[in-house]
C-alpha cells in the first residue's frame, strides 16, 4: 500500500534519473561494442608491461610491428573478395609464386625498375583471372582459386628448381624493411599509407559502396545498375595487387624466396579479416578492425613469448580469440558472418 | 460399412481470429468421401487459412473439425492431421533436384536397410511398385530436375499419400495446378479423379475454373472468409462463380488529383538539361518472349496504366524484361521514344530513364544490410560524392516526403515494416526522375495506411509527367490508382478497360474468363 502511495511522487524523478542511467549506459555499450577487441587489447598492453620488463621498450614494439606488414597486407587483400562474398583460396600460393617472381628475374639480372612492377602486374593479372573465370563460368570462387593457386604451387617450384632463391634481390626492397623513418621501419609506414587508401576506397567512394551492396545482395546490386560483374573482377584484380605489396615486403625483410612459402600466411590472413568484423564497424568486413586484430594477436604473440611462454601455445592463442570474439559479437545480437 | 455415406472430412461454423479480424467467419463444408470438392476464392477470402486448419498448422478459435465421421475439433498439429489420415500437396513439391526420384522419395519414407547399409534394389523396386500403381512410367532413377511439372506434381501426391501415418480419407491439393502447363494439367486431373473414385475425398484448392467441368462434383466459393456461394456438379456455372468470388462492388475512390500536392519530388532531382520530348514514356512493340506474343501497348507521360492477367498470362514475365532480368525474344522497347536494345543490362535500362520496383522485395528491393540512406542512393551512389551535408539532407527531405518510419536515415533497411521498405524503394528510384515507373505488385504485404501513402505518391509521379506501368494481383488495387487497365491473357493484350469500366469485378471478369 505504501509504496503506491509514493509513486506518484517519486515516479517522475526514478524516471528521469533512469532515463540518465539509460542514455548513460547506452553510450558504453555503443563504445564497448564496437571497440571490444580495441580494448582487449588495451588491457593486454596494461597486463605485458606490468609483467614484463623488455615488453614497452622501442626496440619490441618496433619488431613486433614490421613482422606484422606481410600478414597485415594479406588480410586488406582478403577483404576486398570478402566484402562482394567471394572467397579467395589462392593469394597464400600467389604470395610465394610473386616472392618467386622477384627473385627469379632478381637472379636474371634485371633491376628493380622491372622487378617491382612486373611483381605488381602478376599479382593483380592473377587477381583478375581468378575474377573472370568465377563470373565467365559461373562457378565458386573457391573452386577456382584452389585452382589457380595450385597451379601457381606448381610454377613456383617450377622457377625455384628446388632451392631457395636469394641472389640479385633489389636492395631497394631490402631498405624498406629495414630502414627507419620517424620512428617507424618505412615498411610499416607504407602498410599505414595503404590502409588510409583501402578505407578512402571502401567507405569515401561510390566503387566501395557499391561493392558492400554486392555483398549485401548481389540481386539488388545488379537491378539498382550497378556492374556487378565487373566490380567482382576489380575486388580480385585489387586482392591480387595487395598481396604483390605483401610479397615485396616479404621478399626484402627475409632477402630470398622459399618455393614452399605462402600457404601458412592465408588462415592468418583470413582470421584477422573475420576478427576484424567484430570492430569498427560491426558487422562488415573493414580495414582497421583487421589492423586491430592483428596488432592484438601480435601483442599477445609476444608479450606471451616474453614471458617464457612455449612457441606452440601461439596458434591456440590465436584460434581461441577469433572464436571468443566471434561469439561475443553474435551474443550481441549482430548480424556478423550469417 | 457405412462408409459411403460418411463425409470424408466436414467444417462445423469454423472460424479464425487473427490480430481481431475474423479471417474465418463460421465456414461449413462437407467434403465427401470418393469426389473432388473445389475450393474458390479471391486472394484474402481465407482458402489457405482454411487448408491450414484442416491440417493442423493452425487451430480454429471457435467450430470444428469431423474427419472420417469422427468428430476432432480442432488439430493440434500437421502431425497429428497425418495421424488421421489428412495428406496435403503444396504448390512446391518436395523435391531434391540433384537426388534420384527413388532418393526423393526414401527422404520421407526412409531407406530400406540392412545392418546399415542401404539395400538399393529394394528401394527400386518399392519405388517402381509405388510409381506403377499411378501408371507412371518413371525410372527410379530418373533425376528429379528432369522431370516434367505434371510428373513432380503426381510425385508429390504419391509422396502426400505414403507419409501419412494412417489411411489417407482426405487429400488436400493446395493451388497446386497453378504451376502447370494447361497441356499438362488435363492429365494430371484425370488421375486426380481416378484417384477420388476410389474413395479418397480430394479438396481441390485452385483459382483456374476451367479445370471443374466434369471433375469436381461440387465447388464452394469463399469470400471475406465466408462461404458466399456453394455449387453442385451440374449447375458449375464460370460467370456465376466470378461473381461470388469477387463480390458486390465495392465504392471506388479516385479523386485523382484532388490532395495531391506536386511540390515535393522535383527538388529531388538533379537538374538536367535535356527535357524529354514526345508525349509517349513508353512504348512496347511486338514483344516476344517465353509467354509474350507479339505483345503492344503504349504508356503517355503522366498516365497511370495497370496491367493485370494470371499468373501464367505472361504478368511474370514482362517486369522482369523491363528491368533488364531476361531478354525478350524480339520486338521493340523505346523509352521517351528512343529504342533500347534487347538484350539490355538493368543499369543501361536505367540510364534509359526506365526504373522498376521489383516484386520480390526482400529478395530483390533492398539490401538489407545496408541503411536507408545508403539503399536510397544505391542506383546513384556518385551523385553525393564527397558532400556528406548534402548527402543528409537529400535523405532527410527524402525520408520526410516518403514518409519511411523510423524517420532515421541510419536505420538497416532490414529492419523496417514491409510498407515502409516499399516506400524506401520507391523513393530509390523516384529520386533519379526516370521517365517510366514500372512497379510489380507494389502493395503486396504493404499496410493500408502505406499502401495510401504510396498511390499518392504514384499520382505525384504522373503530374510531373513520369508514365507508370503498375502490375497488380489484387485487381481492386488497380482500380483504386489506374486511369486505365490493360488485361493480358496468353501473351497478349486482350482487352483495355478504361473510365468507368475499370472496377475490380470487370478486372477479374477479364482475368479468369
Amino acid at each position: 500500500m505504501s509504496s503506491e502511495a509514493n509513486r506518484p511522487t517519486s515516479g517522475p524523478a526514478t524516471l528521469t534519473s533512469t532515463l540518465a542511467k539509460r542514455d548513460r549506459s547506452n553510450v558504453i555499450a555503443a563504445v564497448l561494442k564496437r571497440y571490444t577487441t580495441l580494448l582487449i587489447l588495451i588491457a593486454l598492453l596494461c597486463v605485458f608491461s606490468f609483467l614484463s620488463p623488455q615488453f614497452l621498450t622501442s626496440l619490441n614494439l618496433k619488431n613486433l610491428l614490421v613482422v606484422q606488414v606481410t600478414v597485415c597486407c594479406m588480410a586488406f587483400a582478403t577483404i576486398l573478395p570478402l566484402i562482394v562474398g567471394e572467397f579467395d583460396l589462392s593469394l597464400g600460393y600467389t604470395l610465394g609464386f610473386i616472392m618467386m617472381l622477384g627473385a627469379f628475374l632478381g637472379g636474371l639480372g634485371f633491376s628493380a625498375a622491372t622487378i617491382i612492377p612486373a611483381m605488381l602486374a602478376a599479382g593483380a593479372c592473377i587477381g583478375a583471372i581468378n575474377g573472370l573465370l568465377r563470373i565467365s563460368f559461373n562457378i565458386s570462387s573457391f573452386i577456382v582459386t584452389l585452382g589457380v593457386g595450385i597451379v601457381l604451387s606448381g610454377v613456383t617450384q617450377g622457377m625455384s628448381g628446388g632451392a631457395v632463391l636469394y641472389s640479385g634481390i633489389p636492395p631497394i626492397l631490402t631498405a624498406i624493411g629495414q630502414h627507419e623513418f620517424v620512428g617507424f621501419k618505412i615498411s610499416v609506414w607504407f602498410t599505414i599509407g595503404l590502409a588510409l587508401v583501402l578505407v578512402f576506397v571502401l567507405e569515401h567512394t561510390p566503387f566501395g559502396r557499391q561493392l558492400y551492396a554486392i555483398g549485401g545482395s548481389e540481386r539488388v546490386a545488379l537491378l539498382a545498375g550497378i556492374r556487378v560483374n565487373l566490380c567482382k573482377v576489380l575486388a580480385f584484380a585489387g586482392a591480387g595487387l595487395l598481396v604483390s605489396v605483401a610479397a615485396l615486403f616479404e621478399l626484402g625483410q627475409s632477402g630470398g624466396a622459399n618455393p614452399l612459402f605462402g600457404p601458412e600466411l592465408l588462415l592468418p590472413a583470413y582470421a584477422a579479416a573475420f576478427l576484424g568484423v567484430t570492430t569498427y564497424r560491426p558487422g562488415y568486413f573493414n580495414i582497421p578492425g583487421a589492423i586491430i586484430a592483428i596488432v592484438l594477436l601480435a601483442v599477445g604473440f609476444n608479450g606471451l613469448n616474453l614471458l617464457g611462454v612455449p612457441y606452440w601455445l601461439q596458434p591456440i592463442f590465436n584460434g581461441v580469440v577469433l572464436i571468443l570474439a566471434v561469439i561475443t559479437a553474435a551474443a550481441e545480437g549482430r548480424q556478423i558472418l550469417k | 460399412m457405412v462408409a459411403a455415406a460418411v463425409n470424408a472430412a466436414e467444417t462445423r461454423r469454423l472460424t479464425k481470429i487473427f490480430a481481431g479480424r475474423k479471417v474465418l467467419d463460421g465456414v461449413n463444408l462437407e467434403l465427401r468421401a470418393g469426389a473432388i470438392h473445389a475450393l474458390l476464392g479471391a486472394n484474402g477470402s481465407g482458402k489457405s487459412t482454411t487448408v491450414k486448419l484442416l491440417t493442423g498448422v493452425y487451430q480454429p478459435d471457435s467450430g470444428s473439425i469431423v474427419i472420417g465421421g469422427r468428430e476432432v475439433g480442432s488439430i493440434a498439429s500437421p502431425r497429428a492431421a497425418s495421424s488421421l489420415g489428412v495428406a496435403v500437396v503444396h504448390q512446391e513439391a518436395p523435391f531434391f533436384d540433384t537426388l534420384s526420384v527413388a532418393e526423393c522419395i526414401a527422404q520421407f519414407r526412409g531407406y530400406p536397410t540392412q545392418s546399415g547399409r542401404i539395400r538399393w534394389s529394394r528401394l527400386n523396386r518399392e519405388v517402381r511398385a509405388m510409381l506403377e500403381r499411378f501408371d507412371l512410367a518413371i525410372d527410379p532413377n530418373t533425376l528429379a530436375a528432369r522431370l516434367s511439372a505434371a510428373e513432380r506434381a503426381l510425385i508429390a501426391i504419391i509422396i502426400a499419400l505414403d507419409s501419412a501415418r494412417s489411411d489417407v480419407k482426405l487429400l488436400i491439393l493446395d493451388e497446386v495446378t497453378a504451376t502447370l502447363p494447361r497441356n499438362q494439367a488435363e492429365p494430371y486431373l484425370d488421375r486426380v479423379a481416378a484417384l477420388a473414385e476410389s474413395g479418397i475425398g480430394v479438396l481441390m484448392v485452385t483459382h483456374r475454373l476451367a479445370e471443374l467441368h466434369g471433375r469436381a462434383s461440387k465447388a464452394t466459393v469463399l469470400r471475406d472468409g465466408a462461404v458466399a456461394y456453394e455449387s453442385e456438379a451440374r449447375d458449375i456455372d464460370e460467370t456465376r462463380l466470378i461473381e461470388e468470388m469477387v463480390g458486390p462492388a465495392k465504392i471506388q475512390t479516385k479523386a485523382l488529383g484532388a490532395s495531391v500536392r506536386t511540390s515535393g519530388l522535383p527538388a529531388l532531382w538533379r537538374e538536367r538539361h535535356e527535357e524529354p520530348s514526345g508525349d509517349i514514356a513508353l512504348s512496347v512493340h511486338g514483344l516476344e518472349g517465353a509467354t509474350l506474343r507479339n505483345l503492344s501497348f503504349d504508356v503517355r507521360r503522366g498516365e497511370i496504366v495497370g496491367i493485370a492477367g494470371l499468373s501464367d498470362s505472361g504478368v511474370t514475365e514482362l517486369p522482369k524484361i523491363l528491368a533488364g532480368l531476361l531478354a525478350p525474344r524480339g520486338g521493340q522497347i523505346s523509352v521517351g521514344g528512343k529504342p533500347v536494345p534487347l538484350r539490355a543490362a538493368p543499369g543501361t535500362l536505367i540510364k534509359a530513364g526506365m526504373v522498376v520496383l521489383p516484386a520480390d522485395r526482400l529478395r530483390s528491393g533492398g539490401v538489407p544490410s545496408l541503411s536507408v540512406a545508403e539503399n536510397v542512393l544505391l542506383p546513384d551512389l556518385a551523385r553525393f560524392w564527397l558532400k556528406p551535408r548534402r548527402e543528409s539532407e537529400f535523405i532527410d527531405r527524402i525520408i520526410g516526403l516518403f514518409d519511411v518510419r523510423p524517420a532515421a536515415a541510419e536505420t538497416l533497411f532490414g529492419k523496417l515494416s514491409g510498407g515502409n521498405q516499399q516506400k524506401a524503394i520507391l523513393a530509390k528510384w523516384l529520386a533519379l526522375k526516370p521517365q517510366v515507373l514500372v512497379l510489380d505488385d507494389p502493395t503486396s504485404g504493404v499496410d493500408p495506411a502505406a499502401r495510401q501513402k504510396i498511390f499518392e505518391l504514384l499520382r505525384e509521379a504522373a503530374l510531373n509527367g513520369i508514365g507508370v506501368l503498375a502490375f497488380s494481383t489484387e485487381p481492386e488495387q488497380l482500380a483504386a490508382v489506374c486511369s486505365r487497365v490493360l488485361i493480358i491473357r496468353e501473351g497478349s493484350i486482350a482487352s483495355e478497360l478504361t473510365g468507368d469500366a475499370i472496377d475490380r469485378q470487370t478486372i477479374s471478369r477479364w482475368c479468369y474468363a
